[in-house]
């Protein structure tokens, strides 16, 4: 081809002529020549330039060596005279990041990588990382977060970056940030352990969002957990929290009254309880297991941490209040039932659900507790009663082994009451229900053994208020006995099986009511009250019978206060008016007697005549009530029939003193008040007694007094 | 003329020839050409003699092929003199220039920019077969080849490459090592061996030795070696090594050492457990805690005491720990054939929720349904609502045929844990 450009007689052979020209050549190859070893002494000069002002070379180096061999405090030590004398060498001050950072000491090595980056532009993936595990071991998360992600946007590919930023996110919780950290890495280096761990971050990331209220963010991070590892325990727990129940076992299926296993992958109970983990790692919150089979700790599936796991439920390690009360309450002994009794004592209702619930194993702490209560046993014995009707035989076992404590040494020494007091008010509201066990009782010589049981068996029928159930009572106990339980009874208890009082015959009114022994007065009284009319006249007999005595005359009395019992009250009252005379004077003067009760008393008193004015009189004191004008008035209803008995008992005040002169001040307001009832009857009887009375007192003032009040009556 | 101080007439005008350095020059060459201007003869002999030599190199010169060999001669000259004169100068400053590459390499591999620096030492490396970089500036801290094979291997290592890193740390003459290159080859040297798959176990173990007696303070190798002591079955070594190592290194690295101590102590106590020889785990699990108070260690103490029957010296310990794992061995407590624990002791001893979670599912597995939903109520009742506990409870509740408490129950655990979220 030369030839052939030869052979052209042009300016482009003459080149070729030129370049062939061994001159030319030469010159070239010598510039060449030159040029190459301008060029080596350039880039050594220039390398050497760079050596210029570097100091403590040797201990740099060796420095940087003990930090990547593996010792850092020798190469803090050593890096640091370095860094001092050669501040601009930014190898020197990396290294002495890196090495405080290995001595544990992040913040100073903090310093040293900031420096070395921002100061002296020392760039790359290393720097980046070694400043975000600097924040990190300092405790700033939120500062390694922002530049974790700072560097990420540089150096997207770096694979120790990604590591970093997957474990640093998942550590403060931002688990969608540390989830595309290691979806990236997940891409580069793949494997099963990643695979696991992507899928405990996937599931994590997915329970905050199930948190935060977005159940579809949630759903599609619990898919893509479980394509990564079908098995993740915590995306399929999630899964059930937002409603897939496939995910959820069949809580019913396997489940038995027997025995539970809680371990073993047979087990249904464990199907179940591996939805709500007790242990999870302290660093990610991944489910983990207290321990390994060989009691080791299990390492984390997700981030590898080897450390011990901690309970998902950190308070499940808060100490208790009250163990002891805690084993009582499990246990349910009697110390509970106790406090559950004193706490029901005082009006709680869930102390009394739980007493409730105890049945029969509560009522011998809860007998216990009502015997010792003293007068605030109310809501105790409400308690025992509804246990006692439903469980009567457990209520005497109880009673009798409330008994059987009591029998000691010390408790006869300490003077330790008998429970049985305490008891009988709740042996009497135990109802129907309980009938069948008392008959059992009364038909069993054991039941008929104990006197104590005896009595309160009268006390159950007594409240049962049953006639015919009362009526078998007769076969096995003497009516002495019942007569004496009878009447430590309260009246109002007794009453409903009186007021069943039979017609003709019978075990109640024969053998009970018309035994003189009966102290039951107010409950004969009550009985009576509340009977329907027709059977007033049964109980007319009773009274006439056992003749009315005072207490039931005073009962009566007082019954006329009760609106409900007034009428009844006062028409047996009419029967008895006459030997219930002073009770009814005396409830006719008394100022707490209400006002609506006394037109009936007053009633009963004036149909008594002018026996009633002696005892009306002596109402009348020293000094003026509030109830003077009401005698006074009732004695002026009286109307004539009172003038003499008045007049007898104005004469009757000052006794044979006042004949002569002495004792004026005597009786000188009954005498006055006597003159006022006087004065209002009506009549000219009234009028001659008070004039006789003005013509005999001696005492002047009285003497006028009586004298205005004989004007008064004469004047029209 | 700075040492004519005061004196020198020219000082008027120093910042002058200052800005015009060529004008000073020339100032300076116009005597001496005035002298050569004088000695003209002389001048002329060694004219005479310029044309004598030109005259014999003038058909040499006149050749392209004599003008090369006239080219090479003159190089041989120009080698021969500075051999002679400034051999030592020359390779110093070849020195300087490998040991800038090499620092350039360091900051790369303290960067994290491994290929260059990988590139670097692989320069310097070069430079090394024809200059012996063991001289030079940095002597004292040892050859540079070397350094650079040790950071070469080093990023092998760090790239999982232990065939290479072996390869490089196999060209390294041991003699010529410093002490901190000795070191680092040791430490090297133990990862590599104890990382290549190749090695039979008693090479790994020799090399290992030889790298721990190098540096027995190094918390790394130690570790290293004490790891593969067990995987050979020989604690008790492991031991001796890591106790060698925590005595001998740097107070801020002992703590670390030590905690790996007990952890070995904690496994050796745990093998001896294991296979019934709990005089020999006694031992062992004193020495953990004395070394570093772990969660771990203790755990073992109560398996110890729990293995001897001694049950109150187990709940002793774990009365401290309040983790799942204490929880187990609580657990185990109760179930204990030889030494059963009651209830009351239990929680007296260990009064914890917790533990009242041990006591339902001891209840539960034992058929005492009614006794575990009540430990379980009476757990919830202590604190706030845990999941676990309340599918604890339904699951008792289920047991107890109540399915409406049962479903109650589960509904409230998975209210709870969606509440509770992520921690």
């Amino acid at each position: 081809m030369l030839l052939a450009i030869q052979d052209k007689p042009s300016s482009l052979g003459g080149a070729i002529d030129f370049l062939q020209d061994p001159v030319f050549l030469e010159i070239v190859a010598i510039t060449a020549g030159v040029a190459i070893l301008v060029g080596a002494l350039l880039r050594i000069r220039s390398s050497l330039h760079r050596l210029e002002g570097r100091r403590l070379l040797v201990k740099y180096l060796d420095g940087v060596e003990a930090c990547l061999s593996g010792d850092p405090e020798t190469a803090a030590t050593v890096l640091g005279s370095v860094v001092d004398a050669d501040p601009e060498n930014v190898g020197a001050r990396l290294a002495l990041g890196d090495a405080l950072y290995g001595a544990q000491r992040p913040v100073a090595a903090h310093q040293q990588h900031m420096e070395a980056r921002e100061v002296f532009a020392a760039g790359g993936p290393q720097v980046d990382l070694a400043l975000v595990k600097d924040l990190r071991a300092a405790g700033e998360l939120a500062e390694a977060l922002e530049r974790v992600d700072a560097a990420l946007a540089e150096h997207a590919k770096d694979e120790a970056l990604l590591e970093e930023a997957w474990s640093l996110k998942s550590e403060a919780g931002a688990f969608e940030g540390a989830l595309t950290a290691g979806r990236s890495l997940f891409q580069r280096r793949g494997g099963a352990k990643w695979r696991e761990r992507l899928a405990g971050t996937a599931a994590r990331a997915g329970m905050l969002a199930l948190s935060r209220g977005e159940p579809e963010r949630a759903a599609d991070l619990f898919r893509e957990s479980l394509g990564y590892d079908e098995h993740n325990r915590e995306a399929r727990t999630g899964r059930a929290l937002i409603g897939s129940p496939d995910d959820l076992p069949l809580l019913g299926e396997g489940v038995t009254d027997g025995p539970l296993m809680l371990t073993g992958a047979d087990s249904p109970a464990a199907r179940v309880l591996a939805i709500f983990p007790e242990a999870v790692c302290g660093v990610c919150g991944t489910p983990r297991e207290g321990s390994a089979g060989n009691g080791e700790h299990a390492r984390c599936p997700s981030c590898g941490d080897s450390l011990p796991a901690v309970y998902a439920d950190a308070e499940l390690a808060d100490t208790l209040k009250d163990a002891e009360a805690s084993v009582d309450e499990i246990e349910e002994t009697d110390a509970w039932f106790r406090r559950l009794a004193l706490l029901a004592r005082e009006g709680d209702d869930g102390a009394r659900r739980a007493l409730i619930e105890g049945g029969g194993k509560a009522l011998h702490p809860l007998l216990t507790t009502l015997f010792e209560s003293g007068d605030s046993q109310a809501r105790l014995r409400e308690i025992v009663v509804l246990l006692g009707q439903r469980d009567p035989e457990a209520l005497i076992d109880a009673r009798g082994t409330l008994k059987a404590q009591g029998r000691g040494m010390l408790d006869r020494l300490t003077g330790r009451r008998d429970p049985d007091p305490a008891l009988a008010p709740v042996f009497r509201r135990l109802g129907p229900a309980a009938r069948e066990c008392f008959t059992a009782v009364v038909n069993e010589a054991g039941g008929l053994a104990d006197r104590g049981l005896r009595g309160l068996v009268v006390d159950y029928f007594v409240g049962l208020a049953d006639l015919s159930a009362f009526e078998d009572l007769a076969a096995r106990y003497a009516p002495v006995e019942i007569v004496r339980n009878l009447n430590r009874m309260p009246a109002e208890e007794v009453a409903p099986l009186i007021a069943l009082l039979p017609e003709g015959p019978s075990f109640l009114a024969d053998a009970i009511l018309l035994d003189p022994a009966l102290e039951q007065p107010n409950a004969l009284v009550l009985a009576a009250l509340q009977a329907p009319e027709d059977l007033q006249p049964r109980f007319a007999k009773v009274f006439a019978a056992r003749g009315p005595g005072a207490h039931v005359l005073a009962a009566l009395v007082h019954h006329l206060d009760e609106d409900q019992t007034r009428a009844k009250a006062e028409q047996l009252l009419t029967r008895f008016r006459a030997d219930g005379l002073e009770h009814l004077v005396a409830a006719f003067a008394d100022p707490d007697t209400p006002g609506s009760a006394h037109p009936s008393i007053a009633r009963l008193i004036a149909a008594c005549g002018e026996h009633a004015v002696p005892p009306l009189v002596r109402c009348f004191g020293s000094a003026p009530t509030e109830g003077d004008d009401r005698v006074v008035a009732l004695l002026a209803s009286l109307g004539e029939v009172a003038v003499t008995p008045l007049g007898a008992a104005y004469s009757n005040q000052s006794r044979w003193l006042g004949r002569v002169g002495a004792n004026l001040l005597r009786g000188r307001y009954t005498r006055s008040c006597i003159v006022r009832a006087l004065g209002a009857i009506e009549g000219a009887v009234a009028t001659k007694a008070l004039g006789a009375l003005a013509a005999e007192e001696t005492d002047p003032e009285l003497a006028s007094l009586v004298r205005e009040v004989r004007r008064r009556k004469e004047t029209p | 003329m700075s040492w004519l101080g005061s004196l020198n007439p020219l000082r008027a005008f120093s910042g002058y020839f200052e800005r015009h350095p060529w004008h000073r020059r020339l100032l300076i060459l116009a005597p001496i050409l005035l002298l050569l201007a004088l000695l003209n003869p002389v001048i002329g002999s060694v004219d005479k003699l310029l044309a004598l030599v030109g005259k014999v190199l003038e058909p040499l010169i006149n050749t392209g092929v004599g003008r090369g060999i006239l080219l090479v001669l003159l190089l041989l000259l120009i080698c021969v003199l500075v051999y002679t004169f400034a051999r030592e100068r020359v390779l110093n400053v070849l020195r300087r220039h490998a040991l800038s590459m090499h620092l350039q390499a360091t900051e790369a591999l303290l960067r994290g920019e491994h290929d260059r620096a990988r590139k670097g030492f692989a320069r310097v490396l070069r430079w090394g077969r024809w200059i012996d970089l063991s001289k030079g500036p940095v002597s004292a801290y040892g050859s540079l080849s070397i350094d650079a094979r040790l950071k070469t291997a080093r990023i092998r290592l760090s790239e999982d490459d232990v065939r290479r890193a072996r390869a490089e740390l196999a060209r390294i003459p041991r003699a010529a090592l410093s002490k901190r290159l000795a070191f680092s080859y040791a430490e090297l040297n133990a990862r590599v061996f104890a990382g290549h798959p190749d090695h039979l176990p008693d090479s790994v173990l020799r090399v290992l030795d030889d790298s721990h007696k190098a540096w027995p303070q190094h918390v790394g190798i130690g570790e290293l070696y004490a790891d593969v002591l067990l995987q050979h079955g020989d604690g008790a070594r492991a031991a001796e090594v890591l106790t060698e190592t925590m005595r001998r290194t740097s107070k801020g690295q002992a703590p670390r050492v030590a905690e790996r101590l007990a952890r070995l102590h904690a496994d050796l106590a745990r093998t001896a457990l294991h296979s019934g020889d709990l005089a020999l785990a006694g031992k062992n699990v004193d020495r953990p805690l004395r070394l570093f108070e772990s969660e771990e260690a203790r755990l073992l103490k109560a398996d110890v005491h729990l293995a001897k029957g001694n049950a109150d010296a187990a709940l002793a310990v774990l009365s401290d720990l309040a983790t799942p794992a204490a929880k187990e061995r609580l657990g185990a407590l109760l179930r204990h054939e030889a030494a059963p624990l009651t209830p009351r002791v239990l929680l007296s001893r260990v009064p914890r929720r917790d533990s009242l979670v041990v006591l339902a599912e001891w209840y539960l597995e034992n058929g005492e349904i009614r006794r575990a939903a009540r430990a379980l109520e009476v757990c919830l009742r202590s604190g706030p609502p845990s999941p676990r506990v309340l599918a604890l409870l339904a699951l008792a509740r289920l047991s107890q045929r109540a399915p409406e408490a049962a479903n109650a129950a589960l509904e409230r655990a998975l209210t709870t844990l969606s509440a509770r979220g992520a921690p």
